[in-house]
C-alpha cells in the first residue's frame, strides 16, 4: 500500500458501535480493558507501524514495552496477529466484539467502518 | 508520554556508603510475545518470556567518614543494596556485577476463551537464595465474556507500587530499575485471590480499573532478613493481605491509588541447620 493510504476501523455489522474515538482504539489496542477484541496486523507489515504511528501515536517499541506489561502482569494477552486485511476482515466478520484496521481501499460491504483514518 | 530505550543512570543515593554507581541495562528484551511462540497445534499453548543483561559498579564510596573499607555479613563495604528482596548488593572492590541481570520465562495455556492458566518463571543472576529460580507467578483465570472481569487465584506479584508487579520486566518500563528507596518490600508476592473489574466513566475516554486482593505468603529464608537484617535464616510471613486499588486512565494519563494492609511475622529456624537434618534421619 502506498505510505499515504488512509487507514479504516472496521467491525462486524453485528457489533453495536457505529463509531470510535482514537482515545478508546488506543486503550484496545495497547490492552487496556476497553470492551473490544483488538485484531493486529502482522508487526512487519507497513500498516502495522502506521496504524500505531497514526491511531495510536505510538511507535512500536513503545506498544512493545506497554504490551509486555500487559501480558507479564497477567492483565491482558497480546492481539492475534493476521497476515492481511481480507484475513483481518474474515475474522471480524467471525468475532462480533473484534475491531481490526485494514487499507481503506480494502473495505467492502462484509464489515462496518467506525473510523476512517487519513 | 513516550518511552525512551533503557539509559544509563546514575545512582546517588541516600545510602551515605556509596557516593557513585553507575549502573546500565545493555540489552533488553521480549520474546514470544505476540503468541509468536505456539507449542500446540491450536495456538492454546504458547510461550513468551523477557530478559536484561545489566552492568553496575560503584564509582566512588567511603566508609561511614574516611575509614577504611570493614565487612558486614558476607560483603565488603563501601556497598549499596540495589534489591531488598533478593539481597543484591553490589561492593565498591569488586569489578563489574552482572547480579541484576534476569530471563523470564511465561507459559500460559487457555483452556476456552474464559479459562486458561498462566505461570511464571524468572532466573536472577543473583539471589541471595540458593536457588536463582523462583515461580514468581502461577495462576489459573477466568474472565468474563466482554473481559471486563477478572478472576485469579493462585501465586501472584503483589500489585502494591506502579511497578512493582513487573518490576523484572526491564523491557516495560525506561530505567534500568524502579528505585529501591520507594520499592523496599522483603516479600513481592502472595498466594491468593485477585478480583479486577474495569468500566467506562458515564461515555467519556476514562476508563476506572478496581482491583481488590486477598491473600498471604510464608517465605523460608527471606533474602533481606536471612543475610543484611538478621544474619540468620528468617522465615518471613505476610498473613491477611487484603489490598484494594483504583486507577482511571484515558489512553494517555494513568492515575492510580492503592490501599494494602497485611499482617507480618518473622521466625528464626535452624531447619536448614546440618545437624537438624542428622536428627532427622537418626
Amino acid at each position: 500500500m502506498p505510505a499515504t493510504a488512509a487507514i479504516a476501523i472496521i467491525a462486524s455489522h453485528n457489533n453495536p458501535a457505529s463509531r470510535i474515538g482514537l482515545p478508546v482504539l488506543s486503550q484496545g489496542f495497547l490492552g487496556m480493558a476497553s470492551g473490544f477484541v483488538p485484531i493486529d496486523q502482522k508487526e512487519e507489515s507497513p500498516i502495522f507501524r502506521q496504524f500505531y504511528e497514526k491511531a495510536v501515536r505510538r511507535d512500536p517499541r513503545e506498544v512493545k514495552a506497554m504490551w509486555a506489561r500487559m501480558v507479564f502482569t497477567g492483565i491482558a494477552r497480546p492481539p492475534r496477529q493476521f497476515e492481511s486485511d481480507e484475513a483481518v476482515k474474515r475474522e471480524v466478520v467471525a468475532n462480533d466484539r473484534a475491531i481490526g484496521y485494514i487499507d481503506a481501499n480494502a473495505v467492502d460491504n462484509s464489515v462496518k467502518v467506525l473510523l476512517i483514518i487519513p | 508520554m513516550p518511552i525512551p530505550y533503557p539509559r544509563p543512570s546514575i545512582n546517588t543515593s541516600s545510602i551515605v556508603k556509596v557516593k557513585a554507581l553507575v549502573a546500565a541495562t545493555l540489552l533488553s528484551g521480549i520474546f514470544g510475545q505476540a503468541g509468536a511462540i505456539n507449542l500446540d497445534a491450536e495456538g492454546t499453548l504458547t510461550a513468551s518470556g523477557f530478559y536484561s543483561l545489566t552492568a553496575a559498579k560503584i564509582l566512588d564510596g567511603a566508609t561511614q567518614g574516611a575509614g577504611p573499607s570493614w565487612n558486614y555479613a558476607q560483603w565488603r563495604c563501601p556497598c549499596f543494596v540495589a534489591n531488598w528482596a533478593t539481597a543484591t548488593v553490589y561492593e565498591k572492590d569488586k569489578a563489574l556485577s552482572f547480579d541484576e541481570s534476569v530471563v523470564g520465562l511465561q507459559l500460559s495455556k487457555e483452556f476456552t476463551p474464559q479459562l486458561s492458566f498462566t505461570t511464571q518463571i524468572v532466573t536472577r543472576s543473583r539471589d541471595a537464595r540458593s536457588a536463582q529460580t523462583a515461580v514468581d507467578w502461577a495462576y489459573g483465570t477466568w474472565q468474563s465474556t466482554d473481559t471486563y472481569t477478572k478472576l485469579r487465584a493462585g501465586r501472584m506479584r503483589v500489585p502494591l507500587y506502579y511497578y512493582s508487579d513487573y518490576l523484572y520486566v526491564g523491557y516495560a518500563y525506561p530505567w534500568v530499575r524502579a528505585p529501591a528507596e520507594s520499592y523496599i518490600t522483603e516479600i513481592e508476592d502472595y498466594d491468593g485471590i485477585n478480583l479486577s473489574h474495569a468500566m467506562r466513566l458515564a461515555d467519556s475516554d476514562w476508563m476506572l480499573t478496581g482491583q481488590i486482593w486477598y491473600g498471604r505468603r510464608n517465605d523460608q529464608d527471606n533474602p533481606l532478613y536471612s543475610r543484611i537484617i538478621q544474619l540468620a535464616p528468617t522465615d518471613v510471613t505476610w498473613s491477611r493481605i487484603n489490598g484494594i486499588s483504583a486507577s482511571v486512565n484515558n489512553g494517555i494519563a494513568d492515575l492510580r491509588m492503592v490501599l494494602m494492609t497485611t499482617r507480618k511475622s518473622m521466625a528464626q529456624t535452624a531447619r536448614r541447620h546440618p545437624s537438624v537434618a542428622m536428627c532427622q534421619f537418626g
